[in-house]
């Protein structure tokens, strides 16, 4: 298996930030994106960015601030591309005509520097909370809408693989493309995105069938047995 | 041998009784059994069993009906037409009870093993009988240190060889005690090491704790041939009902006469 699958894994440690509260770490992650989402300035950007920097040393990961970044340029890539061309070329009505260029720019790179800032507050939360604490504190907020009809562990174990799902997409992308190699193909997206869709498809039945198969999400009368058994 | 290893062990009962199974065809070409509904294509029919030994094999070609067979056995897939009892338990019903006492091995540990390190996979199967946290972890690790992987409660799934991973993934199986265990081609991404260290830990698990019954399906004729009793499958029928060496080697009569012209 590659690298991109240790993306998101959990680091053990004793700082700070791996001690924190679940729910402070969530408020964080919250905080930063809401923050980037909706105030486009670029002090605003950096500011997010430096206190995620901040929260990487105080965590002692300061190496790994940068580690997606050779993963995931190309996302970050059409991100700020869209958003520049969205200032260049598709301007609301009754807007003064013509491309800004610079400012276009310098939007791009707040929007970029912005979902750099996010993704990686994010990721910090993943590498500093083990598996089962974040699965715990899912089911914790879950439960909260259980009157709503929620399955907080069914909506818990989602989520969960959905984060442990985007690794294992980006393991096959990289698996396809030495298939691609392999045979002499250049590597489009066009040539990618079928064979990655149709294992990424594959991948959810086998995992929602292995799940089923343990049992999970399990049925609230099964649980604990041993914890009541007298 | 192996065999020589494995304990005595009292069985449940599993029954199938005029078990068939249809699904819808996918492609209009598809070769259609006589019998089928229109737009479906049979899987398995006539399947009237009853298993009562502890260690049941199933062999047959690809595509003959073993993993939709043992998919049965813990309600994966559901019969179109009969009825199946698992000691007891209809899993096509009674889901979530079948379920909560069949151990189901896969032959891919990965798609099994859905969070991060070996010690957090090992605790998610034991959320349903320990609450706390401390509990899950001390338990997890115990157990780990059971199967050979006691080093390893840290390390990424991804990051342990294919044997450490088909280990683990039975530690997360057996970590629920289960009544029935059933396993899909488990040893067939494994080398030969790992294969025999498998089949071991699985061939000698009757008998312990509460398992009581061991059901697999695999390609390894060697494997198939430790079995207390071992179904040959063809085109969705069990052919062959026999100990284990004796369907073993007439299931290899059986090829080699069909590939040599015989048949």
């Amino acid at each position: 298996m590659t690298t991109f699958a240790r993306l998101f894994d959990h680091r053990p440690g004793s700082s700070p930030v791996h001690r924190a509260p679940l729910g402070l770490k969530y408020l964080v992650v919250l905080a930063v994106t809401v923050l980037v989402v909706s105030w486009r300035a670029p002090l605003v950007a950096l500011a997010a960015l430096a206190v995620v920097v901040v929260l990487h040393g105080a965590a002692g990961l300061i190496g790994e601030f940068l580690a997606p970044l050779r993963r995931l340029w190309p996302l970050l890539l059409v991100v700020g591309l869209a958003r520049w061309i969205s200032e260049v070329w598709v301007r609301p009505a009754g807007q003064a005509a013509g491309p800004d260029v610079g400012a276009a720019v310098l939007n791009a790179g707040v929007v970029v520097v912005g979902v750099y800032a996010a993704l990686t507050a994010a990721r910090l939360l993943l590498l500093t909370t083990p598996g089962p604490d974040l699965l715990d504190g899912m089911e914790r907020f879950f439960g909260l809408f259980r009157p709503l009809g929620v399955h907080p562990q069914a909506a818990a174990l989602a989520v969960n693989v959905m984060v442990r799902s985007i690794p294992w997409v980006g393991t096959a992308v990289e698996e396809t493309s030495e298939a691609l190699a392999a045979r002499g193909v250049r590597r489009t997206p066009q040539r990618l995105m079928l064979p990655v869709l149709v294992a990424t498809v594959g991948y959810a039945r086998a995992t929602g069938e292995a799940l089923a198969a343990r049992g999970l999400p399990d049925e609230p009368e099964h649980r604990h047995q041993e914890d009541t058994a007298p | 041998m192996i065999s020589d290893r494995l304990p005595a062990a009292s069985a449940g009962s599993i029954t199938f009784r005029q078990v068939g199974v249809e699904v819808p065809t996918t492609s209009p070409g598809q070769e259609q059994r006589p019998g089928s509904q229109p737009g479906t294509v049979r899987i398995l029919e006539g399947l009237d069993l009853e298993l009562t030994e502890a260690r049941v094999c199933v062999i047959g070609a690809n595509g003959s009906g073993k993993s939709t067979l043992i998919r049965l056995l813990n309600g994966l897939v559901s019969g179109s037409t009969g009825q199946v009892s698992v000691h007891g338990l209809d899993p096509a019903v009674q889901t979530a009870e079948v379920r909560a006492q069949t151990g189901f091995v896969f032959t891919n540990p990965l798609v099994q093993l859905v969070m991060p390190t070996a010690g957090e996979d090992v605790e998610l199967s034991l959320r349903r009988t320990h609450a706390r946290r401390a509990q899950r972890r001390s338990a997890a690790a115990d157990l780990l240190t059971e199967f050979g992987l006691g080093g390893l409660a840290d390390r990424s799934v991804y990051d342990l060889s294919g044997g450490q991973r088909q280990r683990l993934a039975l530690a997360t199986v057996l970590a629920t005690d289960p009544v029935l265990l059933v396993a899909d081609e488990p040893t067939t991404l494994l080398d030969l090491a790992w294969t025999l260290d498998v089949q071991q830990l699985l061939l000698s698990r009757p008998g312990i704790g509460r398992c009581r019954q061991l059901v697999y399906t695999t390609h390894d004729l060697e494997f198939a041939a430790l079995a207390d009793r071992c179904l040959v499958m063809d085109r969705g029928r069990v052919v062959h009902d026999a100990a284990g060496p004796d369907a073993v080697r007439w299931y290899r009569e059986l090829v080699h006469s069909r590939r040599t012209g015989q048949d």
